[in-house]
């Protein structure tokens, strides 16, 4: 048995995505081996990444103020809504410098296995931005293109088309089930360029 | 294809000592609970094929383990000319957590349907048994193998399939939904079930044909033999467009049943003498008979469409098999196959397997004794073999 509070950290460390036992015990020994100044730059980067970011609160992506940067650029083109389903995925969209609109993020994709309906997404807010902007024409919908994310542009179409909203979604040149952030920037800005309509 | 040897970590009650084969025949022996079936279980696994007794990961694990490893080493016939790329040589294999599987090929983490694809085998196990005369499921599972060789998207389809089914039906056994949310679901389940329905066709037509060359082949009486896909929908007609029509008009059954009620999940293959089923027709032995027949098929397919002659495992194969059918079966099976057999006995298997090979005895997970099966074809081994 490992000392108690080193097992404490194997837990945690474990509780991170794509962290399993092996590479868990991997980081605790490197952490726990490097200065005490080293691991300490860790701690405070969490720290102080969970004291300044928040969600925006029109966007719902990551951000130090609030509206966040590109809700509040006036060059970003404000015609254009993308939806995707998590913050890492603006980022993802982002590198590709080749989408100019706003963004809209969803907080995940329709699962009802899990218990994640639209009221657990920000589709009602993503329906309030609409009604308050009247200029936004087109919406992207860059959800996964996996079951989960099919279903949930296909949703979004259904709710945003009453609205008279034109609809379209990325043409996914990626393999099927697989997620955008594993995209590489060519492929998704050549599936942006050739959006098709819902 | 041929897989040189096995080497099982932590799994139920192998030893960590490598199993070395042989190219041809592979007669496994021993006791009931020796350690046979584990033997062609790990090898099933580190195909990337599932257990075929148990979904629950955890009773693969030996005692007081969390891990357990299975790698075969394999390396193609000079007669395979794959029809995808895979390494002439490499190593595959499996790691079973209680609650995950991670498949590798030559290295490199690749998904599972991925090593099955590479490293493609055909196997007879107490599952099979059935097939012909039990429930619908095991002939559901016997035909996506075939779809699945004849076109590998099968297998994506039909997850995805799955995947819109289990939405669908958490949504329907909910007290309250929108119905918009069960309309993008459905769509979705009209979208992969067509793919699926579609491919099951053309597997169903292919393994007809070839059935009916294998059956003759195993002398089986009835010429006839007729292959149905039986599902709610029409089919003969579009497959998106029947989908969608029964849900549109059945509906509300299942809105009322609170299930899924409709779909291919439910397709069955109906095996027929004219238009008598099969089963109403034949004894239980020509059954059993046209399993084998049925087993040359798929052996048959997966060697044409994968350019690759599959690896052939039959577990307990003198149980329920007279010698004289068992020896018109190994006659019809490809020059070349590497088998592997397991059986309770050796004493009788020069008579029918008439290739080379060797007895692997086991004895506790380990290897106890190998004794090549080189001598003549008349002569008896002795039951038991010394190491
Ligand atoms: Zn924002």
């Amino acid at each position: 048995m490992p000392p108690a509070s080193f097992a404490r950290l194997l837990v945690e460390l474990e509780r991170l995505p794509g962290i399993g036992p092996k590479s868990a015990r991997r980081i605790a020994h490197h952490l726990l081996a490097v200065s005490a100044e080293e691991s300490e730059r860790l701690v405070s980067a969490l720290q102080s990444a969970r004291a300044n970011l928040s969600f925006c609160s029109v966007c719902h992506a990551m951000t130090e103020t609030d509206p966040c940067e590109i809700c509040t650029d006036p060059a970003r083109d404000e015609h254009l809504i993308a939806v995707v389903e998590n913050p890492p995925d603006v980022e993802v969209l982002e590198r590709t410098r080749e989408f100019r609109g706003r963004y809209h993020v969803l907080g995940g994709a329709l699962a009802p296995l899990r218990g994640i309906g639209p009221d657990d997404l920000s589709v009602g807010s993503l329906l309030e931005r609409l009604r308050d902007a009247p200029v936004v024409t087109e919406v992207v919908i860059a959800t996964n293109p996996n079951v989960e994310g099919e279903a949930t542009a296909l949703y979004l179409a259904k709710k945003l088309k009453e609205r008279g909203v034109r609809v379209t979604r990325l043409a996914f040149g990626l393999p099927v089930g697989a997620a955008l952030e594993y995209a590489d920037d060519i492929t998704l800005a050549r599936s942006l360029a050739g959006r098709r309509e819902i | 294809m041929e897989i040189r040897s096995l080497t099982a970590g932590s799994f139920r009650n192998l030893s960590p000592h490598p199993f070395e084969f042989h190219p041809r025949l592979n007669l496994i022996v021993g006791d009931n609970g020796q350690g046979k079936t584990n033997l062609l279980e790990a090898l099933a696994l580190s195909f990337g094929l599932s257990s075929f007794r148990t979904s629950d990961n955890a009773t693969l694990l030996a005692s007081g383990s969390n891990e357990a490893t299975v790698i075969s080493r394999y390396a193609l016939a000079e007669t395979d000319a794959p029809s995808f790329h895979v390494e002439p040589e490499g190593v595959a294999g499996c790691a079973i957590g209680p609650k995950s599987r991670r498949t590798y090929l030559c290295g490199n983490r690749v998904a599972q349907l991925t090593l099955r694809r590479a490293i493609p085998a055909v196997f007879i196990t107490a599952s099979d048994r059935d097939r012909l005369a039990g429930p619908p499921g095991e002939r559901r599972k016997a035909i996506d193998r075939i779809a699945f060789a004849l076109d590998p998207t099968h297998a994506r389809h039909l997850v995805d399939y799955e995947r819109a089914r289990a939405a669908k039906s958490a949504l329907l056994a909910r007290q309250g939904f929108d119905p918009v949310e069960l309309e993008v679901y459905e769509r979705a389940m009209c979208v992969s079930g067509a793919e699926v329905l579609v491919r099951r066709r053309s597997a169903v037509l292919e393994l007809a044909r070839e059935l009916r060359a294998q059956a003759e082949r195993l002398e089986f009486p009835y010429p006839d033999l007729v292959l149905r896909l039986e599902s709610d929908a029409d089919p003969e007609g579009d497959a998106l467009e029947n989908l969608r029509e029964i849900f549109a008009r059945r509906g509300h059954e299942e809105r009322a049943a609170r299930r899924c009620l409709f779909g291919p999940h439910r397709n069955d293959v109906r095996v027929l003498s004219g238009s008598t089923p099969l089963t109403a027709r034949a004894s239980s032995g020509e059954v059993r008979l046209l399993l084998l027949a049925w087993t040359l098929a798929e052996i048959a397919i997966v060697a044409r469409h994968r350019g690759v002659r599959p690896l052939f495992a039959f577990d307990d194969f003198d149980a329920e098999w007279d010698g004289t059918v068992l020896a018109r079966f190994a006659r019809a099976l490809p020059e070349g196959l590497q088998l592997f057999l397991t059986s309770a006995r050796a004493s009788w298997v020069r008579g029918i397997f008439s290739t080379d090979g060797v007895i692997l005895e086991v004895e506790k997970g380990s290897l106890l004794g190998r004794q090549p099966m080189s001598g003549p074809a008349d002569q008896v081994c002795g039951p038991r073999l010394v190491a």
